[in-house]
This record gives structure tokens, sequence and C-alpha cells, in this order.
């Protein structure tokens, strides 16, 4: 007897403008820089960045270059989304940003390119890698990976 | 007059296209496996033998098709499997120029709910019409008229509403 | 049938902001919620540091492709760290998301309450279209290729069929609402045109046209709601919410009867016997029914009893749904003029009663002095009507 029936759920494809609140950080990317949004009113930086303030709600005028980039956590992938086993493990890290020494609320996920295992500590300062110029469409993958200081 | 000066930025397509407007793209693919549970699996299981089955609820004597576990209405165990009759009469009927996705379809395709006999009145399922002239279609002349499936051959069933090809008109339109 | 509610506070509206609807919009949809939002505590006079929950409406997250569709949008809500709740029944979502805001009000657990309802479509390729045929049962409709227009099609047909109704007829809803629209600075679709224009248009599934439908759009819309207290302080002419109503039909939807929607008989009595309606064609003095398609209008003005069964073109015909008629219906130029972003357009018709009471609907008011309006949506598998009642 028929037990099993299998179907599909499938969206061929979608489309996100990149909205009013990304769009600096977009522009930043294809520079090969990170801006951080910052509202005014509750004096409060935020990454990534969005067009209003979540918690006053008022529209974000400013948005600030990011001037130090730190390895807040980190954590390492074996296996992939299928569970078989990568040839070589993959490095995630959360990392946090501060303009002008005041901290960022939020960071971003990314990956971590470790050339040194025993620099990978909690806190070390990180940099962002790009992809050439001529290959930045304005999205997070616009950076290739960060790397260690 | 209110809402005064709505707020939103239009965008036209090609704004995406030309470069104006930046966009990350995404897609979506998903698969499951259904356990089609006692009712369905004997439902599709009859559609391969070329029968279609029902289920007899005694508190209310409604015949559902497709089968069910639980009389909706009196919220029991319906009791008994039916063979309901591969006929039945046209409740309503389309005529479809598009496709799910909105796109042309090469020839057009008559979809309609047909009321099977045997089942208890207002049970419809949704198929296809055949061997019917669209116009009898638009003018309604194909309402209420008797059809019979037609199946596709024994050896090529698979236990799916599909196994049915069509309806067909078994009286004058 | 029977109702008991007890009812610790009266429910009044006390602001109400929309984006534009248009078939693109540029702003992320946590941007749209933002703006709406920002505009309708604007307009109550409060901020959101006022607003004690949020009440959050979209239909399929499928639009978005984000399986927490809610979650990932309560910024632009304004939900951060606040009671924060997402309701769902499909196209009926805009207005149960206001029954939604209404009862935590009117249970006494929050005293103002922020719904937002939001939808953007646009997003989906080729055709947003495609994210309907998901909706339908995967092992006895989905292998025919199924899509929505069909099973709306089939309803409209069974219901022309029934009453001997004219395409002709079910235009006019067409070009009304699409001409009313034309005064409404959010529409995506105001334009004047004629009953041939509609039956002249692309024909998707006969007997649907393309001008039978409405659009696909993006937007969002905000209400906030307040108790009776709080409302007095904010505003000498609250508007009340009286009755809401809600029902669902079976999901096997070709067991129904398809030329009566029977979920909105039964969704508008429990709102009409909440308000105290007894005769609703009298004591309505204009409605906001649910207009996906043009043919729906009318099928919805028969289930809420503002016509008898097969009157409601008759009605239209004679002019008695115009703006400047006995019955007005869908002033604001409805889903077939201001546009369809879902559950957007759902809690735009609530928001176009809140307008036409408060007197602030400008072009668009209807002539007749108005006490008493009435929004509805419909939606799930065809299934689920949801309707709401207010007064000054």
């Amino acid at each position: 007897m028929k037990k099993e029936f299998r179907f599909k759920i499938d969206v061929p494809k979608y489309i996100y403008p990149i909205g009013r609140g990304g769009e600096k950080f977009a522009e930043g990317l294809k520079k090969g820089e990170l801006y951080a949004a910052y509202c005014e009113i509750c004096d409060n930086y935020m990454m990534p960045p969005s067009a209003y303030c979540p918690r006053c709600f008022s529209e974000i005028k400013k948005y600030e270059k990011v001037t130090n980039a730190y390895l807040d956590l980190y954590t390492i992938l074996w296996k992939d989304f299928e569970g078989k086993d990568l040839e070589e493990p993959i490095i995630y890290g959360f990392i946090r940003f501060e303009v002008d020494e005041e901290p960022v609320e939020g960071g971003l996920i990314h990956r971590l390119k470790v050339d040194d295992p025993s620099k990978m500590v909690l806190g070390v300062r990180v940099n962002p890698i790009f992809k050439p110029e001529e290959e930045r469409r304005g999205t997070i993958t616009d950076i290739e990976y960060f790397v260690i200081e | 007059m209110k809402p005064e000066n709505p707020p939103g930025t239009p965008y036209k397509r090609n704004d995406l296209e030309e470069g104006r407007v930046l966009y990350t793209e995404d897609s979506l693919e998903l698969w499951y496996r259904w356990s089609l549970g006692k009712y369905l699996s004997k439902y599709l299981e009859g559609l391969k033998e070329g029968r279609i089955l029902g289920r007899y609820c005694k508190a209310c004597g409604r015949i559902y098709v497709p089968p069910r576990e639980v009389c909706q209405y009196c919220f029991r165990e319906t009791d008994e499997w039916v063979e309901v009759g591969d006929t039945g009469r046209v409740n309503t009927a389309v005529v479809s120029y598009i496709q799910a996705d909105r796109s042309r379809m090469d020839k057009p395709l008559i979809i309609a709910v047909i009321e099977l006999e045997g089942a208890s009145k207002g049970m419809g399922i949704l198929h296809r019409l055949g061997e019917v002239d669209p116009e009898d279609v638009i003018n309604r002349k194909i309402f209420g008229k008797k059809v019979k499936a037609v199946w596709k051959p024994p050896e090529e069933r698979t236990g799916s509403v599909n196994d049915i090809l069509y309806f067909k008109p078994v009286e004058e339109v | 049938m029977r109702m008991n509610i007890h009812l610790k506070n009266r429910v009044a509206c006390v602001g109400a902001g929309m984006t534009l609807f248009r078939r693109r919009l540029y702003e992320t949809s946590d941007e749209l919620m933002w703006l709406a939002a920002k505009q309708a505590l604007e307009d109550a006079g409060l901020t959101i540091k006022d607003i004690d929950c949020v009440v959050y409406g979209t239909a399929p997250d499928n639009f978005d492709g984000i399986h927490m569709q809610s979650e990932a949008l309560a910024d632009g809500g304004g939900a951060l760290n606040k009671p924060y709740t997402r309701v769902y029944v499909g196209g009926g979502t805009g207005v149960f998301s206001a029954i939604a805001g209404w009862w935590h009000v009117a249970s006494g657990l929050c005293r103002r309450v922020l719904v937002i309802a939001e939808e953007k479509m646009s997003h989906v390729q080729p055709h947003p279209q495609y994210v309907f045929h998901h909706i339908f049962d995967p092992v006895t409709e989905k292998p025919l290729g199924v899509n929505l227009i069909w099973i709306f099609a089939l309803e409209m047909h069974r219901y022309m069929y029934k009453y001997n109704i004219k395409k002709e007829d079910i235009a006019l809803v067409s070009v009304k609402n699409k001409r009313n629209a034309l005064d409404h600075p959010a529409a995506q679709l105001g334009m004047k045109i004629t009953v041939e224009d509609v039956l002249n248009s692309e024909v998707l599934v006969w007997p649907v046209q393309r001008l039978d439908i409405s659009p696909i759009s993006d937007g969002a819309v905000a209400l906030v709601f307040t108790d009776e207290e709080n409302a007095k302080q904010l505003t000498d002419e609250p508007i009340w919410i009286e009755g809401v109503g809600w029902n669902l039909d079976t999901m096997y939807w070709t067991n129904r009867d398809l030329a009566f929607p029977t979920y909105l008989y039964y969704a508008g009595k429990m709102a009409y016997k909440m308000a105290g309606i007894h005769n609703p064609r009298k004591e309505i003095d204009f409605a906001e029914v649910y207009d996906p398609f043009d043919y729906k209008e009318l099928h919805h003005m028969e289930g809420l009893q503002l016509a008898r069964k097969g009157e409601a073109p008759i009605l239209t015909r004679e002019g008695v749904t115009e703006r400047d008629g006995d019955l007005p219906i869908n002033p604001s130029g409805g889903l077939l003029g201001v546009g369809n972003p879902i559950a957007a357009a759902g809690l735009m018709k609530v928001a176009e009663v809140y307008w036409q009471l408060k007197g602030q609907a400008g072009k668009r008011q209807v002539k007749k002095d108005v006490v008493t309006g009435l929004a509805q949506a419909w939606g799930d598998l065809m299934q689920v009507g949801t309707v709401i009642i207010m007064r000054r």
C-alpha cells in the first residue's frame, strides 16, 4: 500500500532590494568600508545598520565608519548541511565593532580565515578582506572573510 | 484628507536590471516526505485500481470523498469504507489559460468541481474535464451535466489523482 | 448562536497610518512597518514608548522567504522588549489582526496596542502568484497543477450560474472601486475604466479576467487601539470597536456551497450580536467588504446580510453601493483600486472605516452621515471570514 507521498515547496527566485537602512552599508561595502548606524537620541551605534532606531523609533540620520573590529565568539564547522564531513573545517566568527572607541550594538557573523590557531583568542582584533573592487555588489559576500590582525 | 502623504519609494523592474536598486537574491526548495495515513493511502490505492473510495459516517449519514478519518460535522470517527461511482455531475467549471506561475498555457485546460454519484450531495472533487468544447463551459451548458472518469491504462497508474486523466460528458451537453 | 462575552474594557481606535500601496516598494518589510507605525502613532499623539504591546499580521511566509517572519520584522513594529503576537488567517489576517488588537485591550491585558499588517509580495520571482500553489493539499490537489485563480473562477462561475448573474454586472464593481481609488492618496490602481475595458481585458481563467482581479502589491498599515479612559484623554471623538466576529469553514473547499459564503454569514452574525445589530441592511451605514475579485464584493455583501442572496449585483447596478448611494461599499477603492498587499489590504479597510467615521476621508468621504461602519476580510483556503464593526 502506498504510504508515503513526496512533494516540494519551491520558490524559484527571491529578490530583496537593499532598502533605506542597507543603502549606506551597501555603498560602504562597495568601497571596502563598514558603516554602523548612529541614533542621536539614544546615543547608540548599531550593526548591521537600519533605517530607524528600534527603541525610540526615530529615523537614523547618521552612519559612521567603524574604526575597530574584534572577535567576540567563534564556532568551527566540521560537517556540511547534510551532515557529511567537510574537507577542511570552516570557522565562523561573531565580529563586534567600535566607532572611535565607542561600542557598537550587534555585529556580524562571517567567515574567519585563521593561519595560526594559537592567535584565535576572544577579543583579538580582526580585519575584513574584501573581494576585488570590480566584483563587489554591495552585499555581505563582498567581504570574503575576516583575518586576525 | 487621510492618509496624509503616505510614505514609500516605488521602483520598477528595470531599476534592478540597470543597477539603480541594489539587491540580493535567494531561492527556496524544500522537499517533503508525507506519511499519508490510513485514509489517503487507501484512497490513492483505490485510484490505482480504478476505484474511487469514500468514508461513511453512521451518525449523520454523510459519505465523504476524499475519505477522511473524522466526520467534521459530528466530530467522531467515520465508520465504513464505501466505493462511490466514477460518474458525477458538474457543480462548476472554468477554462484556464494560465499555469500556477501565471505563465500562459499552450492550450486551455477545463477545470471543474464534480459531485460524485454515491457521495453525499455537495461532496465534490477538483479535476479536469475533457472532450468538452470550452464554449459549453463559457455558456455554462456543462453545469449539472453527467460526466464519467477516463482512467489511465492500469499499468500506467501510480496511485495519484492523476490516474484519472479527466472526466468526460456521458450525456448531451 | 449563543455567545457570552464579558468585556473588561470598551476599545477605541485613536490613530491610523499607512504607506503607499505599490507593485514594488524599495523599503524592506520592516521599514514599511516602521513607516506605517510611525504615522499611526503621530496620528494618535503617542510615541512608541506609550505602547504596551504589538500585534502583527502578514499572509504566507513565502512572500518574504523567512520562516519566522514576525520575529524577523519585530523591530520595525516597535516590538522590542514588548509582548508581541503574530496572528494568521491567510487573506483574512488584516481584519483578524485588528480583532486580536481589540481583545488585547478588551480583556484588560494591555492598555495601548499597536496593530500592524504588512506584506511585500514583490520579492517572489517570476510571479508572486506561484506562492499560492503551495497552499493546496499536496496529495489531492497540487498534482493537478492547481492555482489560486482556478478556485476563485470556479466559485465565481457557480455564483453566476445559481443566480443567473451577468459578467457585465460583476464588472461594475471593478469600475466603481477603481474609480473610488482615484481619490485615495495611497492607491496603486485608481483609474477610470468602463465595463467594456473589464470584458476586453486578458482572460486568465474564464470567467476571471485581468481587470476582475486586484493587483500584486507591497505596503503596510498600522492602527492604535486603547481603552475608554485613555481614549477620552487622547481625543474628543474616539471611534469605538463595537463588534468583532470570525468563523472558519472546512478545508475541503470542494465540499462547500460555492455560491454563498457560509463562513461569513456566521462571522457577521457574531459581530452583529456583539454590536446589538438586528437589521444589518438598515443599521450598517457603509462597509468595506473584501474585494480581491469583483464578484467577491457581491458574494460578501450577501454573506454579511447587506443584500439578499443574488441581490448584490442588482444593488450595484442601481448605484446603491456608490459613495453617494444608500449603502456605500468600498468607498476607499478596495483591494481592486487601492491595491492588495494581502494582510495590509485587510487592515487598510479597517483604517478606512476609521477615517470615514472621523469625517477625515476628504474627497472619499461618503455623502450620507455615517455612524456605523463595517470592515471585513476573507482568507485561508477561501474559508475564513473576519468582521469588525465600528461606531463613532
